[in-house]
């Protein structure tokens, strides 16, 4: 009976302790995932202030971008001469309209790449005339240009529309 | 310390004055008042046997059975060691030992012993030879006690009632002969039919030189012997009733139990302790990263709302490349000899870049690529197409 019991205890003690290094395993996992997330979360403080410091305004859709992009290839096309074709050139099927977005520095912020041709142009054509409706057009819009290249008389613009 | 005879009255004795009480007096009371007593017992009965000595626990159990064997009524019994493997085991009836104990409690009682006992340790400490056969004849007045030693083998007490020490002279003969028929095998070596009788008497020692001139007789100068005996009987023997040794083994095994329970809530109590103290570690951790994950949480759901709010900001502050104007000095700066095959402007790492590739028109010398404006930190190679010369430039913008 009296060994029993000890054996009991030991037994119940030998529970115990397995538990307790169990905990303490979970313990130190958890201890490091804090870690980690303090130096997250700093790193998120420091961000957050660092980006304190841009001017806020108020977000545009990307739709309502898209339109005011067009728009204005038109008022380019229109009052500078120069034709241009968009092409959406991220993914060829249009299934789902979400599928073309690209992630973007910022959160929640939608990138949608694209590419503008502009229209073969002959020899005499003022590249800087062309550069410069790019150029407005770029300010104009929330569009970000990443490489503007011309090859055998042909100018292509590559960037991304920006939009939430 | 009191020393206590029990007989068929009862002395009692401080170490000093003797008192005589019997039992069915009143004055039996008068034991509440003792501290501590040494006891002794007439009635008791002797056997020699024989049992191994080697296993305590089996010798006990051997020499128990052998003296129920002869004695059949329920006795308590001690034994002390004679010889190698020869034991004398000495009984007291069960009875008288619970009569005992209702006068006097166990727990005032230092030691229990036969009267021959108590009386052999007054012999010792008096240097009697006891290596002889000795017949002493204690005088209590009424009752004459005759106990019969061989060594340290001793019979069982007989009490004769009378004065007269031609009465007292069968007896003690009796009582030789029957315990030299007792011992049998167990007799000391070399008894012979003498023997000695010591007696505390002066009458009844010169009544017996009178009587049996050839006896050897001894005078032994004290009144009580036996109690006297108690004074230097200093062993912690005792008779116990069998309750007592039950509530004693009771009380051990309820010790052994607490204690190995003691053992095991120690056990379980340092297991308790580690779990609890991984536990409370484990908790406050645990604790402690649901606040960092809600901060976690508010700051991304702070920085999302910024973000969407800022990037138009940062749009308009990463368009600053003029890309008409730079096109346009870089065709102010480049010789007339030069043509531009094709440029690109390009952004890489926040970094933009403009690449432009020159060939040198037909029929006219390569002047070099003058290194002004933005030139300066052009890299500049030059490669041959079509039988000409070409400039591949990288300006960092």
């Amino acid at each position: 009976m009296n060994k029993l019991m000890i054996v009991a205890a030991l037994m119940i003690t030998f529970l115990l302790i397995h538990s307790g290094l169990i905990l303490r395993e979970k313990a130190t996992q958890v201890r490091q995932e804090k870690e980690n997330m303090s130096t997250e979360n700093i790193a998120l403080s420091d961000e957050i202030d660092e980006k304190r410091k841009f001017r806020q305004s108020q977000p545009e859709s990307i739709a309502n971008a898209l339109t005011l992009l067009v728009n204005e290839i038109k008022m380019v096309e229109i009052y500078g001469g120069t034709r241009m074709t968009m092409v959406f050139t991220s993914k060829r099927d249009n299934a789902d309209i979400q599928d073309h977005f690209v992630d973007t520095e910022f959160r929640h912020v939608k990138g949608f790449p694209l590419t503008i041709c502009v229209d073969r142009f002959s020899d005499e054509t003022d590249m800087v005339a062309v550069l410069n409706d790019i150029y407005l057009l770029e300010n104009r819009t929330d569009l970000k240009v990443s490489e503007i290249s011309m090859q055998s008389n042909g100018l292509i613009v590559k960037g991304e529309l920006y939009g939430i | 310390m009191n020393y206590l005879l029990f007989n068929n009255e009862i002395l009692i004795s401080d170490g000093q004055v003797v008192k005589k009480i019997d039992q069915g007096d009143g004055s039996i009371e008068s034991f509440g008042s003792i501290e501590k007593a040494r006891v002794c017992c007439v009635d008791v009965d002797v056997m020699i046997a024989s049992a191994p000595e080697d296993y305590l626990d089996k010798k006990d159990n051997i020499l128990a059975q052998k003296f129920q064997d002869i004695y059949s009524n329920d006795y308590i019994t001690l034994n002390e060691r004679i010889d190698s493997n020869i034991f004398q085991v000495i009984g007291i009836k069960s009875e008288k030992l619970k009569e005992i104990y209702s006068l006097i409690p166990s727990s005032k009682v230092d030691t229990f012993l036969p009267y021959a006992q108590a009386l052999r340790s007054l012999l010792v400490q008096r240097q009697v030879a006891m290596s002889r056969s000795i017949i002493f004849v204690d005088d209590l007045g009424q009752e004459k006690l005759i106990t019969v030693f061989d060594g340290l083998k001793f019979s069982r007490t007989r009490t004769v009632h009378t004065d007269k020490t031609e009465d007292i002279l069968p007896d003690i003969k009796r009582s030789h002969i029957d315990f030299n028929k007792k011992l049998g095998e167990f007799a000391s070596t070399g008894l012979s039919g003498d023997f000695t009788v010591m007696t505390n008497s002066q009458q009844i020692a010169s009544g017996i030189k009178l009587l049996e001139p050839g006896i050897a007789v001894e005078f032994l100068d004290c009144t009580y012997p036996a109690l006297e005996g108690l004074k230097y009987a200093d062993t912690p023997i005792k008779y116990r009733i069998h309750e007592e040794i039950i509530r004693e083994r009771q009380q051990k095994e309820l010790r052994i139990k607490l204690m190995y329970l003691m053992i095991a809530f120690s056990i379980c109590f340092g297991g308790a302790i580690f779990f609890g103290y991984n536990k409370m570690a484990y908790s406050s951790i645990a604790y402690s990263i649901e606040n960092d994950k809600l901060n976690n949480l508010r700051l991304k759901t702070a920085l999302n709302r910024i973000d969407q709010y800022i990037y138009r900001e940062y749009l308009r502050k990463s368009k600053s490349i003029n890309y008409s104007n730079i096109f346009f000095e870089l065709s102010e700066l480049l010789p007339s000899t030069y043509e531009i095959s094709s440029f690109k402007f390009i952004e890489q790492n926040n970094h933009w870049f403009l690449d432009v590739y020159l060939l040198t028109q037909e029929g006219q010398f390569d002047d070099g690529v003058p290194r002004t404006g933005m030139l300066k930190r052009a890299k500049i190679e030059s490669f041959i197409i079509k039988n000409s010369i070409g400039k591949y430039l990288r300006i960092p913008l």
